[in-house]
């Protein structure tokens, strides 16, 4: 599905590049300019804490570090919990993490779907490609005590965030005009939990995944490191 | 070097969890075939009657143990046997009169920016006890503030019951003055992006809801039946670790001051160097 929305995209690439080096950005200080506008240099954090502990009795705690250096960004995230399975992690459009009046459904979790309604949609998916949404899709880090470590080009990754929206009202959305990918401030997610009898059949899961994959485990709110 | 007295390989299962190197701290016989192997740091495991007295009578040893993902041990190494910790323990510890301790009252706008302002550059997997340990110290040569430490006690009926994984954690508390009163509030960087008060930050990890009986004796919560959820222990900010509370009941010890080497120690073990890179 995400293949297809790739090369279904692909010629749009070209026509709604802003200055990237991939995106028919010949003239180089239009480049820098729209990098700087879209992250500034610098190093940028955010401390992961605990979502849904009662989903297995442990106390995750996790870490997401940004690293912009001219064109280039470099992401290196962690998590140490107690389960070893798929996680999937993403940078949301919101602004803060989900608190209690966010379980809406009152079964004492907050879910995927009721996460989603407190730190938005998706904008960069931590995932085995920066440089898209698209393209490596579902590559997720694995196991109870991961480090992932990604780096893209700043340049390419605006330019693939205003392209228009090939899935509109999906979870993943694209950038409008002038909103900028501006990462202080913004929500990084990570989902996933083993499957247990402590998850109640009620929680809320995201498209055909099981509900203890998407349930999500740790929040944190991206700031400058000072 | 490692001291490997013997290895007890206690399933043949292949191991699918985690490593942990402790002290095994004591050892909780429920009425159930699953039983609680406390460790020094917090970290519980669970073990099955025919391993119960083995374990028991490797109390205070330093091990080495493999935990499956439902925290049941499958393997134990013994690192260091339970006399050779126990001398370590008593040079440790320094004999005076009970004391008296008054943490300072503060705004809560300095507690706010008390916790902006602690370490957060922690190591991965670090101690609770190390990092509260450490931030205390930090903030009161850095202010004079005096605080707490607020530690929370599991029971084994609660662990049990939700497989929790630790019995007990720690965290500094301050006395915050809100205008209405003095109200205790904990600064949990690690797991709170801001000053709680106790019933929320106990919150996190007792989900049942229940409060946490207060106590002044660690004897209390470490008896068996256990009826309650958990139980809660203040005491000065210059404690580090449960058995430094239970050496006020059984060898007459109180803490009054900064030991500078565990100071140093515990913050190479909890912190990176420097700022987030």
């Amino acid at each position: 599905m995400k293949l297809f929305n790739v090369m279904m995209i692909f010629p749009l690439v070209g026509l709604v590049a802003c200055g990237g080096k991939d995106g028919g950005g010949s003239d180089k200080s239009q480049a820098e300019t729209s990098t700087a506008a879209e992250a500034a240099d610098g190093v940028y954090h955010a401390h992961l804490r605990p979502m849904n502990p009662h989903s297995n009795g442990f106390l995750p705690h996790g870490g997401a570090t940004f690293r912009v250096d001219g064109d280039k960004l470099s992401v290196t995230s962690y998590l140490d919990d107690a389960s070893g399975v798929k996680h999937r992690q993403s940078v949301h459009v919101g602004t803060s993490c989900p608190s209690v009046g966010h379980d809406t459904n009152g079964d004492g979790m907050i879910d995927y779907n009721e996460a989603l309604k407190a730190v938005g949609p998706v904008l960069i998916p931590l995932d085995g490609d920066l440089s898209s949404q698209e393209k490596g899709s579902e590559v997720y880090p694995s196991g109870s005590a991961f480090t992932y470590n990604e780096s893209g080009f700043v340049s390419e990754m605006v330019n693939n965030l205003y392209e228009s929206d090939p899935v509109p009202g999906d979870e993943i959305v694209k950038l409008g005009r002038g909103q900028g990918m501006k990462l202080v401030g913004r929500v990084v997610l990570v989902h996933g939990t083993y499957s247990s009898d402590l998850l109640p059949a009620t929680i809320g899961t995201r498209a055909t995944d099981p509900a203890n994959l998407a349930l999500p485990v740790v929040c944190g709110v991206i700031s400058p490191v000072l | 070097m490692k001291n490997m007295f013997f290895l007890i390989t206690f399933f043949s299962l292949p191991v699918l969890g985690e490593t942990l190197t402790d002290k095994i701290h004591s050892v909780v016989e429920t009425s159930t075939d699953s039983h609680i192997v406390r460790f020094e740091k917090g970290r519980v495991g669970f073990i099955t009657n025919d391993l119960l007295e083995e374990m028991k009578s490797n109390t205070g040893a330093e091990v080495q143990v493999e935990l499956d993902r439902t925290s049941d041990i499958r393997l134990l190494t013994i690192i260091k046997s339970p006399a050779a910790t126990y001398d370590v323990y008593l040079k440790n510890n320094f004999l005076l009169d009970p004391p008296v301790f008054t943490p300072t009252i503060i705004s809560k706008a300095k507690v706010d920016e008390i916790h902006r302002s602690l370490n957060d550059n922690f190591r991965r997997l670090s101690e609770c006890s190390d990092r509260a340990y450490v931030w205390s110290y930090d903030e009161n040569k850095k202010s004079g503030i005096n605080s707490q430490k607020a530690f929370i006690f599991l029971t084994a009926s609660y662990i049990n019951r939700v497989r929790f994984k630790w019995w007990f954690h720690v965290a500094p508390m301050f006395d915050v003055d809100t205008g209405n009163g003095v109200q205790k509030m904990v600064t949990d960087v690690m797991y709170k992006d801001r000053p709680v008060t106790i019933k929320e930050w106990t919150s996190m990890m007792v989900f049942s809801g229940r409060d946490c009986k207060m106590t002044t004796k660690f004897s209390e919560y470490d008896v068996n039946p256990q009826t309650e959820d958990c139980y809660m222990m203040f005491d000065s900010m210059y404690y580090r670790l449960p058995g430094d509370l239970s050496a006020q009941e059984t060898m007459g010890t109180y803490r009054t001051e900064w030991n500078d080497f565990e100071v140093s120690s515990a913050r190479s073990r909890a912190f990176n160097v420097g700022r987030i890179q």
